[in-house]
């Protein structure tokens, strides 16, 4: 039996077996549209290797990470962004 | 600050050969990539806990196996270079620190990267690149989607169609733009390379087997949809590519992977100030090199898809004898023992050319791609910049990038034009009639992989 | 080809000249190489009229980087003359983004209401700060002192560690590359032709000027010559001398941020700004240089820290890219505009520094008014080439120190 993880996505929990790349992870729940650009339009992943950063995602607080070469870890938080990205809070 | 004898940057086969080469003739060598784990894209390894992963490449795995057994190679994966400045000084950033290397020699191998035209509704959620859907199926065991489409040229695409197939995802179709006959010369030239030419029928044959047709002479028109593609456009194509609208057919799909051949990923070797060349039939701009695989920059080697496009197998050798004559160079090598240890790999990549002469040939890019590229098409995914903007641009005696990027903001998104300038070069040269050469390559401005503001900051006090 | 007037540079400055040239009626010619390095895509383009003249933006930098023990902790001001003709032309932007936005369909985002915030670290900013309300007189509504609480209100993502700050309301910002964007389609729109190509030779064919570029060529009475940091080496294939030289500045810009930054920021590190786009954009160093563009991991690094100093917020920030322009420079700091003082018909809009952006609407206006031989809104006089006759010869003053240079501008003050 496969070891789950668990990640937040937007503040809901998602579970996938290890050895994902946060991209991955949201293609396995259905989940195409990693971000939203400056007019609303959605990308999804695009090169899968890190080059053309269509699917740049908030990721533990650090805005426009890819998430295409980002392993998904136990208890991550992935946040969709939409336009450009914001300083978090505390900052 | 750091001073290894050589500095290698990549760990797919060409970066490989070259540290394992450098390091058995006794340098010290350091070998860095951005993946967590060695093999590049195509000898790509699943993250170490996945295990819905297809079995990696066997050749792939014997290289990596012998990097980590060498004592000479420090591996430091996971962590980006991200600028050659003078000297030559390379930072090295991983996690927020910062490394600055100062190698005797650097090798340079970043591999290169899918070349997509812009067509409309290639933004759409499912529009990827084959070699993402390849990543997806291969390292993680996941279904890009469940009715796929592959369009484009050249042999990648029924390699990863029938990975897609074997794993079993739907594929509806794959539509290749040359024509049949052209692929059908290829056993004349590749009667060398026996093998490569078995890998590319087992793929046809397994496509065949699974019904999946393959059409030539057919390329994408339109992609619909809205929060995720659904259908497909295609058009049969003339000699130049151009499609043929009058007979568009439309198809249901969730996914397509496009890819028309490959760019090299020269910004590294740009940013070291290495003269650039272009090569049409390499896959645009690539470095300047001596039969050794020395670039103009005393000191600064470059090697691999990343300095012309040939291939897994053309990549290891050229690492490979670019190691040896990093060796000698240093003192480690004996002339007479650079001859007699090079000789092999020359010989492999002498074998290589024809076959990969020939499909060069076959999978150059013609003008008629750009045809159905209409107005409000966007030709820059991170500014969302439409092709009218740039065309008016180009009207107002705008020729190159850099006046293009400060009229339209062309290239100045995360991307940094790598994905709409091997395209939007070749619309430029088409609108105003000059070879694509004359249209100039992008530039390269550090960092060239992600670094953030506290990470630059927080860099070694050596640095210069 | 036969043409009324030729400009060579079509950076801000050149597309600014042309395109006051061709709405008079002249038949332009604008002539541009876009070599790497050209100030106007280099620039962040921030109109600092008051800040950039009594020596804040580039020029408290340059000054902590040369004078790392000073007690003082910025240059003097220059001239007051240099402040208003930057005043006169910060003035006119105003009206210009929504001419030009009318004329081109560009939006050349004229921002108001930022303003430029220097900030005050030490307790000797905050004693230089007195010395520059000294020099603008207390009653000068063009600087607010403001104690770090204020500072703090004003714009909370800054630091805390703040001893004060001075706050400049009519200092403002413009997207440069825009505004050349946009000048450089109007006079295009206006008759203007522009044609992207480097002069490589220029000769005297009596009273004209004949310039070649490849097999291409030009010839025209009159010439202006509007080529940044380049200008010298264009003035000597005429003949002339003209001591402009370039003066490299680093700059490192993050990526788009969503509208954080409440207002331009000078200090003693570095100046931050953000774009109407979301950049965010670190600059500049200030060297006196070759005209290498490149960039150096201990520079940016040194922006960074500046930045990350006075914004800790910015530090989760993607760096987007990092690049190097080259200023025009002059020994005085002051631009060259209007005719040359031996050849006649020649004419310079060039020399523009650190305040070419701001300047070039009134710069525009000197040029062409002088060669349109009407009456400009502004004294010509201070900024005419022949000032360097009775200074040193143009070799030694572009070896200058900057010390030297500095002195020449105090004493003018």
């Amino acid at each position: 039996m496969v070891s789950m993880i668990s990640f937040q996505l937007d503040g809901e929990t998602v579970r996938c077996p290890p050895g994902l790349t946060v991209a991955g992870a949201l293609f396995r729940q259905g989940c195409l549209a990693i971000r939203q650009t400056s007019s609303s339009a959605p990308r999804s992943l695009f090169c899968g290797m890190g080059v053309c950063f269509e699917c740049a995602m908030t990721i533990d607080g650090r805005p426009s990470v890819r998430a295409c070469v980002t392993p998904v870890k136990e208890g991550m938080v992935v946040t969709t962004q939409r336009g450009p990205a914001d300083l978090g809070p505390g900052s | 600050m750091s001073a290894p004898d050589v500095l290698v940057i990549g760990g797919g086969p060409a970066g490989m050969g070259a540290a394992l080469e450098a390091a058995n003739s006794g340098l010290t060598c350091v070998l860095v990539d951005e993946s967590p784990e060695l093999g590049g894209q195509i000898y790509r390894a699943p993250l170490p806990e996945a295990e819905q992963a297809m079995s990696p490449h066997p050749h792939g795995a014997y290289l990596r196996q012998k990097v980590r057994e060498s004592s000479g190679i420090e591996v430091r994966t996971g962590c980006s270079a991200w600028g050659v400045f003078e000297g030559p000084e390379v930072p090295v950033s991983s996690e927020g620190s910062t490394i600055v290397y100062r190698p005797k020699a650097l090798v340079i191998a970043p591999g290169a990267y899918e070349f997509v035209p812009p067509f409309p509704g290639w933004t759409l959620p499912g529009v990827m690149t084959p070699g993402a859907a390849q990543i997806l199926v291969k390292t993680m065991g996941i279904e890009p989607g469940k009715r796929v489409i592959l369009a484009g040229t050249g042999p990648f695409l029924p390699a990863v169609a029938s990975q897609l197939v074997r794993a079993g995802v739907g594929v509806t179709a794959v539509l290749e733009a040359s024509p049949r006959h052209h692929w059908w010369t290829l056993p004349w030239h590749g009667f060398r390379t026996p093998s490569i030419l078995r890998e590319g029928l087992g793929y046809l044959a397994t496509l065949r087997r699974a019904r999946v047709p393959i059409l030539y002479r057919r390329g994408i028109v339109e992609v619909r949809g809205g929060e995720r593609m659904t259908h497909v456009a295609h058009a049969p194509l003339d000699d130049h590519w151009a499609p043929n609208l009058s007979r568009r057919e439309e198809i249901e799909a969730d996914t397509l992977c496009v890819g028309y051949g490959f760019v090299p990923r020269v910004h590294l070797a740009q940013s070291a100030g290495c003269e650039l060349e272009f090569r049409d039939e390499q896959g645009g701009w690539v470095p300047r090199r001596d039969a050794e695989f020395a670039t103009s920059v005393e000191g600064v080697y470059s090697v691999g898809d990343g300095a012309g496009v040939a291939g897994a197998w053309s990549a290891e050798s050229e690492g490979r004898i670019a190691g040896l004559a990093i060796a000698r160079r240093l003192g480690a090598l004996e002339p007479g023992d650079f001859d007699r240890q090079q000789r092999p790999w020359r010989t492999k990549l002498d074998r290589l050319t024809p076959i990969r002469r020939a499909l060069d040939r076959i999978c150059r890019i013609r003008s008629g791609l750009f045809e159905s590229i209409q107005d409000d098409t966007l030709v820059c995914r991170c500014e969302e910049l439409p092709w009218k903007t740039v065309r008016s641009a180009i009207d107002f005696g705008a020729d190159q990038f850099r006046s293009l990027k400060v009229a339209t903001r062309l290239g100045m998104g995360p991307c940094q034009g790598r994905f709409c300038w091997p395209a939007t070069s070749r619309m430029i040269a088409r609108q105003c009639q000059v070879g694509v050469e004359q249209v100039g390559p992008s530039s390269a401005r550090p960092p060239l992989r992600p670094v953030s503001l506290g990470c630059l900051a927080s860099m070694d006090e050596e640095a210069r | 080809m036969l043409v009324d007037t030729v400009v060579v540079g079509g950076g801000v400055i050149g597309c600014a000249v042309a395109d006051a040239l061709a709405r008079a009626g002249r038949k332009v010619h604008l002539l541009d190489a876009t070599l790497p390095g050209r100030a106007t895509s280099a620039s962040a383009g921030g109109l600092w009229a008051v800040g950039e003249s009594i020596g804040l933006g580039c020029g408290v930098i340059l000054h902590a980087q040369e004078n790392p023990d000073a007690e003082q902790a910025g240059p003097m001001p220059l001239p007051r003359v240099f402040m208003d003709f930057l005043l006169a032309g910060n003035r006119q932007f105003p009206r210009l983004g929504p001419e030009l936005k009318e004329r081109t369909g560009i939006d050349v985002e004229v921002e108001s209401g930022t303003g430029l915030l220097y900030l005050l670290y030490e307790d000797n900013h905050v004693q230089h700060a007195r010395q520059l309300q000294d020099w603008l007189g207390q009653e000068s509504d063009l600087m607010v002192t403001w104690s770090p609480e204020e500072v703090r209100d004003h714009d909370p993502c800054l630091t805390d560690e703040l001893a004060g700050g001075v706050f400049f309301p009519g200092d403002n910002q413009v997207n440069p590359m825009l505004l050349a964007e946009a000048w450089k389609r109007s006079a295009i729109l206006a008759g203007a032709e522009f044609h992207p190509c480097r002069v490589e030779r220029i000769e005297r064919a009596g009273k004209s000027f004949l310039l070649h570029s490849g097999s291409e060529r030009w010839e025209s009475p009159e010439l202006v010559i509007a080529a940044g940091a380049w200008s010298g080496d264009l003035a000597q294939m005429v003949g002339a001398s003209l001591p402009v030289f370039p003066v490299r500045g680093q700059i490192v810009c993050t990526e788009t941020l969503s509208r954080t930054l409440r207002s331009n920021l000078s200090t003693p590190d570095c100046y931050v700004l953000q774009k109407s786009h979301g950049e965010v954009i670190v600059g500049s160093t200030t060297e006196r240089s070759d005209f290498g563009t490149q960039v150096r991991p201990g520079d940016l690094r040194d922006l960074a820290r500046g930045a990350c100093r006075a914004v800790p917020g910015l530090a989760s920030l993607a760096v987007k890219r990092t690049w190097a322009g080259l200023r025009p420079g002059t020994p005085d700091e002051f631009p060259v505009l209007g005719p040359d003082p031996d050849i006649e018909n020649l004419y310079y809009a060039t020399g523009g520094f650190r305040t070419g952006i701001v300047a070039a609407p009134i710069t525009a206006e000197l040029v062409a008014c002088s060669i349109l031989g009407t009456t400009p809104s502004f004294p010509q006089e201070p900024f005419l080439a022949r000032r360097f006759r009775d200074a040193p010869g143009p070799e030694a003053s572009q070896r200058d120190s900057s010390s030297s240079s500095r002195t020449e501008s105090d004493s003018v003050a």
